[in-house]
């Protein structure tokens, strides 16, 4: 048990690392860097989440002791909803899922949709967000054919020291709810 | 005078009062939700989390603003100012209104009443023969989008009259629709647990079907049901082909879903028919849509004897873009039928009206069904886009309209039920 509260402390003191320095990616013309982190917030109960948790499973394997890939849930994860998420959808160990109910690394990163991703650079730079890719086009709607792989496409640049093709998508899921007496900017 | 001053204030100020009042959850949007959503949107229901409580919706608040506002929820797809339905699951702009204000005033929890009560009222009538899938369905846990066939054979030693009709999903998460079809060869049995995309479905799909769309299925709907002293039949020792959409899932997933029958229990006098409207009414043939074109095909189909309409199906695949149905009258007068403008396949359901509409004999029913195959259209499962045919496959296409009607009788029009 204090393992766990000790890795997620870590975490949070990781997170707002990253986030000072997130809107530096902004500027184009600064180097990329090399990619160390996947953040991805999500929610146990978003049919888009769990619809993308094959494909989140399958980039953190790909990506395996290169990359690391953590889920934030901005309404909350016990640790009995993680067990239950953890089985029904198969998530290896490798994959980080982290409590964010009082909405830290929501609010850090500007996050409002679950799937949301955040590619974070060894810089601490965020190299890309949005989208894991343009399976969803609207709320319920979904391409037989996926055609453009945003995540992977800017991991890929980004290894080599190039900047993403696109450094920011508008990623479609749920909403996530902002606290009372937030004023967080929602979509 | 100065009386009548004071009234116009005290009216005034009343109205503005009441126009400024805050929305409360108990008072209105609790209301609302249990009217509109809850049936889906309950433990165990189709939809993906429940509203039932406060707490549950403040935690979706801004979600629930944004698909209201949208008309994204509750689903749809039919243009309520054109026609209404007595299946019509719509909220009025006065009902998103309220949401919205609502959620600006800060979802305010108000006061609950004890006095009132909100369950759905949701008909406690038992089925007269349930038909379950035969085996269970384990779905695969890649994420990919299922089309599968499934036969379930009725086993009905006569031919058999039926008031009602009503599909219930095994797996509320990942049935996303399903058509019933009606097979009185027993032909068809080979179909059982086919994938769309298996190549023999083309044998199967030139043996007539004695009823090509009994019933379709879309989240949010309940059974269908004819006016009272009206049925449809069932053909003795029918087999039901079930063709079930089940949704992407990431996990292990199984479906047994199941069918189940009303019988009429009071005498039938008049039988409710099936009019589909085939790719063979399409006037300007060939049925077939080239790579990056953006056909519109239209049917029109003369009516002879006077019909009164029940319920309406359109039916498309992936390329559908919107479809327009409608019928002129000798007198010229035009009577609209449905209109989608952005088709969904994944929302495609039976259309059931709200009163009969009658057809008078002479009448022509038009459909202008436009489809898009190029590579612009997201739902195109072509990339790059491929010529389309005809096809029961998802990705093959089809035009049909399916109308189930009785023969008119005078007073139709007024039957309330």
């Amino acid at each position: 048990m204090a393992r766990f509260r000790y890795i997620a402390l870590l975490l949070v003191v990781v997170i707002n690392s990253f986030a000072q320095h997130h809107h530096a990616s902004e500027d184009n013309n600064t180097p990329a860097g090399k990619p160390i982190a996947i953040i991805i917030f999500m929610a146990v109960d978003c049919p888009v989440t769990q619809k993308y948790m094959n494909t989140i499973k399958s980039i953190a394997l790909r990506y395996q002791g290169e990359i690391s890939v953590t889920g934030y849930f901005p309404a909350g994860l016990t640790r009995k909803t993680e067990k239950q998420f953890r089985r029904e959808y198969n998530i290896p160990d490798i994959i980080s899922l982290v409590d964010d109910k009082a909405h830290q690394a929501t609010e850090k990163f500007g996050a409002t949709i679950t799937p949301e991703v955040f590619l974070i650079s060894e810089s601490d730079k965020v190299l890309y967000s949005g989208a894991i890719d343009n399976w969803f086009f609207e709320l319920g709607r979904y391409r037989v054919e996926i055609t453009e792989n945003y995540l992977l496409d800017a991991i890929e640049a980004t290894k080599k020291g190039n900047m993403p093709p696109i450094t920011r998508t508008e990623a479609v899921g749920c909403f996530i709810q902002k606290l009372k007496g937030n004023s967080t900017h929602q979509h | 005078m100065q009386q009548h001053v004071l009234c116009f204030v005290l009216i005034f100020s009343h109205a503005w009062c009441i126009g400024q009042t805050k929305p409360t959850y108990y008072k209105d949007i609790q209301p609302l939700l249990a009217k509109n959503c809850i049936s889906c949107h309950k433990p165990g229901g189709i939809g993906p989390f429940s509203l039932q409580t406060y707490n549950e919706v403040a935690a979706k608040g801004n979600f629930i603003g944004h698909v209201t506002k949208t008309r994204y929820m509750p689903p749809w797809k039919a243009d309520p100012d054109l026609q209404i339905f007595r299946n019509q699951t719509t909220l009025a702009q006065a009902e998103i209104d309220l949401i919205q204000k609502w959620l600006a005033a800060g979802m305010p929890k108000g006061k609950k009443s004890k006095s009132k009560s909100f369950s759905t009222s949701e008909q406690n009538i038992k089925p007269d023969l349930t038909l379950p899938m035969v085996t269970s369905y384990q779905l695969t846990d890649q994420a990919k989008e299922d089309f599968r066939f499934f036969v379930i054979p009725t086993n009905l030693t006569a031919n058999t009259y039926i008031a009602a009709i009503e599909f219930v999903p095994g797996n509320r998460r990942q049935v996303h629709h399903s058509r019933v079809m009606v097979d009185s060869t027993q032909k068809i049995r080979g179909i059982d647990g086919m994938s769309e995309l298996d190549p023999r479905v083309k044998e199967f799909q030139v043996i007539p079907l004695a009823d090509e769309f009994l019933y379709g299925w879309v989240p949010g709907n309940t059974k269908i049901f004819f006016p009272p002293g009206t049925a449809k039949k069932i053909p003795q020792g029918a087999d039901l082909i079930l063709n079930i959409h089940y949704s992407p899932t990431s996990s292990i997933q199984k479906d047994q879903s199941v069918v189940n029958l009303y019988y009429a229990k009071t005498p039938v006098n008049r039988e409710v028919k099936t009019l589909t409207l085939k790719e063979s009414d399409i006037r300007n043939q060939p049925f077939f849509i080239e790579a990056e074109r953006k056909p519109t095909f239209y049917m029109d189909y003369p009516v002879r004897n006077d019909l009164s309409l029940i319920s309406i199906m359109p039916h498309m695949h992936f390329i559908g873009k919107s479809f327009l149905a409608y019928a002129i009258t000798p007198a010229g007068e035009k009577i609209q039928l449905i209109k989608i403008d952005n088709w969904d396949f994944n929302w495609q359901t039976t259309y059931q009206f709200k009163q009969l509409i009658k057809i008078p004999a002479g009448s022509r029913i038009r459909v202008e069904a436009k489809y898009d195959n190029t590579s612009e259209n997201p739902m195109n499962p072509n990339t790059p886009p491929k010529d389309i045919g005809y096809g029961w496959n998802s990705t093959d296409e089809m035009c049909n309209l399916v109308i189930y009607y009785l023969d008119y009788e005078p007073g139709d029009e007024l039957i309330d039920y």
